[in-house]
């Protein structure tokens, strides 16, 4: 069975296969059933090696200085002001220790630790600063810390060539079916988001976006005509919506991975998101079936054996017992539990008033990608009352000019900064500075306007989740 | 049941061979005939839909338009006011030299003449500190204000001293010679006399010199970076590569530049900071540009009449050609375009009304001051949030990812 040769490989590909991820009959059977480990490797070799890469790149941007040692302000999310920089030193630590992890999940080399290690010191990054959020990031410390769960060292890695006895061939069908679900999650999510009045009928903000590659050879006359924004709008929310579903199904997976491959490619050149279309090209080869993930590995060895001369031993032709956790009973309601998390979390929005976009109340961490074009301009006025005297504040003085841009248009940044800014001034000799806030914000082209009520005095109002009532209602 | 047909397709070449032997490892199910018939396919369908006429439909042609945008401004608003402000330079040479031969108040008046018409030209110049002056440094080199007549003196007592160090940005440039040409006595024989009879006469020429030199290069370092026969920037700046507006594009390094420029250097530097209004309503009339010359709101008018031919597109010749204004006419924002236009002269109109001396204006009547700096929060407003947003450019001054 498992030394399968290309023709047989090639057959059991055909094979119908369930695509179910539960159902209420038989539910125990879908989330143990054995299968093969091949998805899994290959997963987690794909997902260490672009890891590596990302930070490699990020680095080489000089973004570590840039977005973490240069800024003297950090926009942290709340609840977790405690996760503060560690300076330049410990950043680049941070960093080197970032990469390795990702190495050592690349190579399967101490997996277990190298997958903790690699969440915990990615999410710390993540949680520094909300300036430089992306829903892709979110995929990557979610992932990671699937990834700590699942036994995706069992084979082909360092760690079963150091202990053979680890070695697996097959593992229980959930820990593949997770992160199909997770990528599930971000695409269908991506999709529903799409679904709204801008993004269909006005072609904003891709309106905005695609005549701007205007340039491009070939491609760059059809980008400025309308009806392609318009196409490319509806193609979009298609894709994002349904493409899974392709993906699962046997029969249109490979035209559906011609469309990935399209898709993301498409994205890679028009827009500016670095890594995560290629992330996503090759996450989602998880959908496709064990044998051929099988084949690759195969092809690997093939080709390490006969540059080696055929002196390593071959353990993959050995039979193993499956995986048994003594956690077992925990594994089916903690599933449930993430998968329900994820489900539930992108709707939160719902319990808050008013536009979304105009908001921005429940809009993190709810898959809303490349979805509206919002700039702004944010005059901080600080008064105070015992002393009578008045300034008006240079954000540049405090922020990067990325961080300053990410703040003007949305809430409780501005929050954040306008306390930010309290301290600065009691500092200052301001006995009871008052902040207020004069923003104007554009959204998708239209013209700015007044997101905040500008007598409202900031520092006088608790961060939180609870609707703020400051923000003023969005008019057409 | 596709693929069976597609299977039929039978290839005799020894590609066809080894491809039975190698399937893809991408698509399973799609052996590489299958692919290498998609990828042909594919390349026809864009080879074949290439270069069609162009269409005069609703929008036109947006990147056509930045190209000619970017031509208009690299070659008729950039290159020409480095022209002009390293000919203003260059008189400025003469001048001093002429002076330094022999001092009289006819030569004082001359240099301080070639000081101030260098020092306006420089506001046509300095909002475009991309490329190559903003490699050069050209702004700190030039245009770092309130001066340090201390570090001055300094430099002037110790005799040596490196013009370009770091250290030294706030004791060289126009503001540094400000000082030395009106700053150092009340009137004329005054100044003359710290250049003629005083102890350390011979050193204050040297460093009226030095100053001069050092703007001197800085000015022709950047002023042929840009030109075609030098460093040619303006090939990159006006080439098709750079006429999207991402990062590095011409109209983002542009939108990013004059970001920067407009609410530090002109709206903060020239206005904001002397009229206190960063020093808690507590004015800083000593920080105002040219405080000995007198001449800062004429400073001002120019900066901001430079931002409007920018914004025109109107050229060093007084010709309209295309510019911003005409782009957002193409993107149909025409409403913005118009209120931006108006915004321009009406800024400009509540900065003529002020009157030099800019510290006399401050103390007398701080409101019109504080009126100028609300027009000019207006325009930081279209800038960053409408322009920026229409015209699909991020201002960050960093290349970062989005998603």
């Amino acid at each position: 069975m498992r030394r399968q040769g290309i023709h047989e490989s090639a057959m059991s590909a055909r094979k119908p296969r369930r695509f179910r991820i539960s159902q209420r009959t038989g539910q125990t059977s879908e989330v143990f059933r054995q299968v093969s480990i091949a998805p899994l490797v290959i997963f987690r070799i794909l997902f260490g090696g672009m890891m590596f890469l990302s930070i490699l790149r990020f680095a080489y941007k000089g973004w570590i200085d840039e977005l973490y040692i240069q800024p003297q302000f950090f926009f942290t999310y709340y609840g977790f002001e405690w996760v503060q920089p560690l300076g330049a030193q410990g950043m680049y630590a941070i960093f080197a220790l970032m990469a390795m992890a990702a190495l050592g999940i690349m190579l399967g080399y101490r997996y277990r630790l190298s997958a903790i290690l690699f969440f915990l010191s990615f999410t710390y990054v993540e949680l520094l600063d909300k300036s430089n959020y992306l829903n892709h990031y979110y995929f990557v410390s979610l992932v990671s810390f699937l990834m700590i769960w699942l036994p995706a060292h069992r084979d082909f890695s360092l760690d079963v060539r150091r202990i053979p006895a680890l070695r697996r061939s097959t593992v229980a069908a959930w820990t593949i079916r997770i992160i199909q679900f997770q990528l599930a999650v971000v695409y269908v999510y991506a999709g529903i988001a799409k679904l709204n009045p801008d993004w269909l009928f006005h072609a904003m903000p891709l309106k905005l976006w695609l005549p701007a590659q205007g340039h491009l050879p070939l491609i760059g006359y059809w980008l400025q005509q309308e009806w392609v924004a318009y196409a490319f709008c509806w193609m979009g929310a298609f894709y994002d919506l349904f493409i899974v579903f392709f993906l699962l199904y046997r029969k249109t997976r490979p035209w559906a991975y011609v469309a990935v491959l399209a898709f993301h490619g498409m994205t890679a050149l028009l827009f500016q998101i670095g890594m995560f279309p290629y992330i996503m090209i090759l996450a989602t080869l998880i959908f496709f079936p064990a044998s051929f993930h099988q084949l690759l590995i195969d092809r690997w060895r093939a080709g390490m054996r006969s540059l080696s001369s055929g002196s390593n031993p071959d353990f993959s032709s050995q039979s193993t017992s499956p995986l048994s956790s003594p956690f077992k009973a925990y594994i089916t309601p903690l599933l449930t539990l993430y998968i329900l998390i994820q489900l539930l979390l992108p709707f939160r929005f719902a319990l808050y008033p008013n536009t979304l976009f105009w908001t921005e109340q429940g809009y993190r961490f709810s898959w809303r990608v490349m979805l509206m074009e919002k700039a702004g301009y944010a005059m901080f006025n600080v008064h105070d009352p015992v002393s009578g005297k008045m300034e008006q504040v240079r954000n540049y003085e405090y922020l990067t000019p990325n961080q300053e841009k990410m703040m003007s248009t949305q809430p409780d940044m501005i929050l954040q900064f306008a306390h930010f800014l309290e301290k600065i001034y009691k500092n200052k000799g301001f006995v009871e500075p008052a902040i207020t806030v004069e923003s104007y914000v554009s959204l998708n082209g239209r013209r700015s306007r007044l997101l905040l009520d500008p007598t409202k005095n900031l520092a006088a109002v608790e961060e939180g989740f609870s609707h703020k009532d400051w923000i003023l209602p969005f008019e057409e | 049941m596709k693929y069976k047909k597609l299977h039929t397709i039978e290839l005799t070449s020894d590609f066809a061979r080894r491809q039975s032997l190698w399937r893809s490892p991408l698509i399973p199910h799609m052996n590489i005939s299958h692919s290498f018939y998609f990828i042909l396919f594919l390349g026809i369908c864009l080879s074949s839909c290439k270069d069609p006429e162009p269409d005069p439909g609703p929008d036109g042609d947006l990147a056509a338009l930045r190209m000619t945008v970017n031509t208009n401004i690299g070659n008729n608003l950039i290159i020409p006011a480095y022209e002009a402000l390293l000919t203003k330079v260059n008189s400025l040479e003469t001048t001093t030299a002429d002076f330094i031969q022999e001092p009289d108040i006819t030569k004082l008046q001359a240099v301080q003449d070639a000081l101030k018409s260098a020092w306006i030209s420089w506001q046509d110049a300095s909002l475009y500190l991309l490329g190559p002056g903003e490699s050069a440094g050209l702004r700190s080199a030039l245009a770092t204000y309130p001066t340090s007549d201390s570090k001055i003196e300094t430099n002037i007592g110790a005799g040596n001293y490196i013009l370009g160090s770091i250290d030294n940005q706030s004791a060289v440039g126009f503001p540094a010679l400000d000082y030395l040409l009106h700053g150092q006595a009340e009137d004329q024989a005054g100044i003359l006399t710290a250049f003629t009879t005083a102890s350390d006469a011979a050193q204050r020429l040297q460093y009226l010199t030095d100053l001069v030199v050092h703007i001197k290069d800085k000015v022709q370092n950047t002023h042929d970076g840009w030109i075609a026969s030098s460093g040619n920037y303006i090939a990159e700046f006006t080439s098709e590569t750079a006429s999207g507006t991402d990062a590095g594009s011409s109209f983002g390094l542009l939108l990013n530049a004059i970001d920067l420029h407009f609410q530090r250097f002109l709206r903060d530097g020239k206005i904001a900071i002397p009229a206190g209004i960063r020093s808690a309503g507590v004015p800083r009339p000593k920080t105002v540009e040219a405080l000995y010359g007198g001449y800062s709101v004429e400073l001002l008018v120019a900066a901001l009449q430079a931002y409007e031919r920018l914004f025109l597109g109107i050229t060093a010749s007084g010709e309209d050609k295309e510019g911003l204004y005409d782009y957002l006419l193409l993107l149909e924002e025409s409403e913005l375009a118009e209120d931006l236009k108006s915004q321009w002269s009406s800024t400009i109109n509540t900065a003529k009304a002020l009157n030099d001396p800019l510290p006399d204006q401050i103390d007398t009547d701080l409101d019109a001051v504080t009126h100028v700096f609300l027009e000019m929060q207006k325009i930081v407003v279209f800038i960053k949030a409408d322009m920026a947003s229409v015209m699909g450019i991020t201002i960050t001054n960093q290349d970062n990812d989005g998603d």
